[in-house]
């Protein structure tokens, strides 16, 4: 009945309606880029982490879990480097995000399991420890 | 490393699925492809100890018990010398130091030392005190040597300052015997696999190491680290396996743990990068 009789307020109306959904689809349109920039530093990680430069591949799979924080891969991988240069606390905390986020990975999860045999036997060895 | 195309979500079986089922499970993995990378990993575990300063290493006399015809003290210092000789950076002396004492039943009532434990405890019930354990007494014995300063500042001394190793050997026999569960498949009239659980007697025999090894500056005589390992083999009774062949087989699985002491480890492994 008002907007019959207010033409202004059926063009606010179709605006906002307007504005609602370009901005929507610029959020969209950026998280797209952001997962696509995320697995470009994935991809980049790998290659560096082949040529055993881990501490690069780190940096890299940071990163990416800055641009796209679901990204259970870029944790899968950095949980990877971090167990690789021995900060075991650090690469539990990331499988497990990474499982939390993909809970029928096989390879994450095979990872992981391979990962708990070396931390509970460093675990074990560490209370073990009677030292004065 | 290799690069390989595979499911994220399992490697399904498509057999004796449905026509549809098997469309649907391929489409789900084929839309679900992802790349992995094998990788070899070194994971680096530091040494507990910083043996830098010391760049020799004795390993001295070890108080023993045990219920085996077996020369605990002889054999652990003759392997831990063979070991650390190929396998930490330490010069391993050779010398030849006095074992600090057999605690075995037979050796105790032979020196006449259970009668001595047998007057301590008449004395502590007879004063209303907490009764001792045999086992109590026989620890406090050995701590005293172990922990006797004087003594290894004075073995430092001869030595010139090394490292020394030294510390308590336990190894027993212990029955095993007893209910143990086993599954097995058989199949039923329609010739499908069926679990079948069953519990059996069996005797068995268990050898149980245990070592509390002492780390001391030959230079102060005080201890810088302490470190305690159990292990624990079972034989079936057609294994015929002597005492001797069992205490190998616990120090094999207990060395890498003790050498992790003094050197560096590395685990190595594989671990997939997923892209």
């Amino acid at each position: 009945m008002s907007s019959s009789k207010n033409p202004f307020a059926t063009a606010f109306a179709l605006l906002a309606i307007l504005l609602a959904w370009r901005s929507a689809a610029l959020a969209e349109e950026t998280l797209e880029k952001r997962v696509d920039e995320a697995k470009e530093q994935v991809a980049f990680g790998i290659e560096v982490a082949q040529l055993g430069l881990w501490k690069e591949a780190v940096y890299r799979w940071s990163k990416a879990i800055e641009l796209d924080p679901e990204s259970a891969r870029a944790r899968n991988n950095l949980a990877v480097a971090h167990e690789q240069m021995g900060e075991f606390d650090e690469a539990n905390q990331q499988y497990e995000r990474a499982l939390e986020l993909e809970p029928n990975n096989i390879y994450i999860r095979q990872n992981y399991e391979l990962f708990r045999e070396a931390y509970e036997r460093k675990k074990r060895t560490d209370r073990r420890s009677g030292s004065n | 490393m290799s690069e390989r195309s595979a499911p994220t979500a399992g490697r399904g079986r498509t057999e004796g699925l449905g026509t549809a089922g098997a469309a649907a499970l391929l489409l789900a993995l084929a839309s679900a492809c992802t790349s992995y990378y094998e990788v070899p990993i070194e994971v680096p575990i530091a040494a507990k100890l910083d043996v830098e300063k010391y760049n020799r290493i004795l390993v001295a006399g070890f108080a023993t018990q045990s219920n085996e015809n077996i020369d605990l003290d002889a054999e652990t210092v003759r392997l831990l010398r063979n070991q650390l000789r190929t396998r930490s950076t330490l010069q391993v002396l050779d010398a030849e130091i006095e074992p600090l004492g057999d605690f075995s039943d037979k050796t105790l009532e032979q020196s006449g030392m259970l009668e001595k434990f047998k007057e301590i405890e008449d004395k502590a019930k007879s004063e209303g005190e907490e009764q001792i354990s045999r086992q109590e007494w026989i620890d406090l014995e050995q701590d005293k040597l172990l922990e006797d300063e004087e003594f290894w500042k004075e073995i430092g001394e001869e030595y010139q300052n090394p490292l020394i190793v030294t510390g308590k050997l336990a190894f027993s026999s212990e029955s095993r015997s007893g209910l143990v569960r086993s599954d097995r498949y058989t199949r039923d009239a329609f010739n499908r696999p069926q679990l079948v659980r069953s519990n059996t007697f069996q005797e068995r025999t268990g050898y149980v190491l245990n070592a509390e090894f002492y780390f001391i500056e030959g230079e102060t005589g005080r201890t810088i680290h302490r470190e305690r390992f159990t292990e624990e083999v079972i034989y079936g009774r057609d294994e015929q396996t002597s005492a001797l062949s069992s205490y190998f087989e616990l120090m094999d699985r207990l060395l890498p743990n003790f050498l992790s002491i003094l050197s560096p480890q590395t685990f190595r492994g594989t671990r997939i990068l997923l892209k």
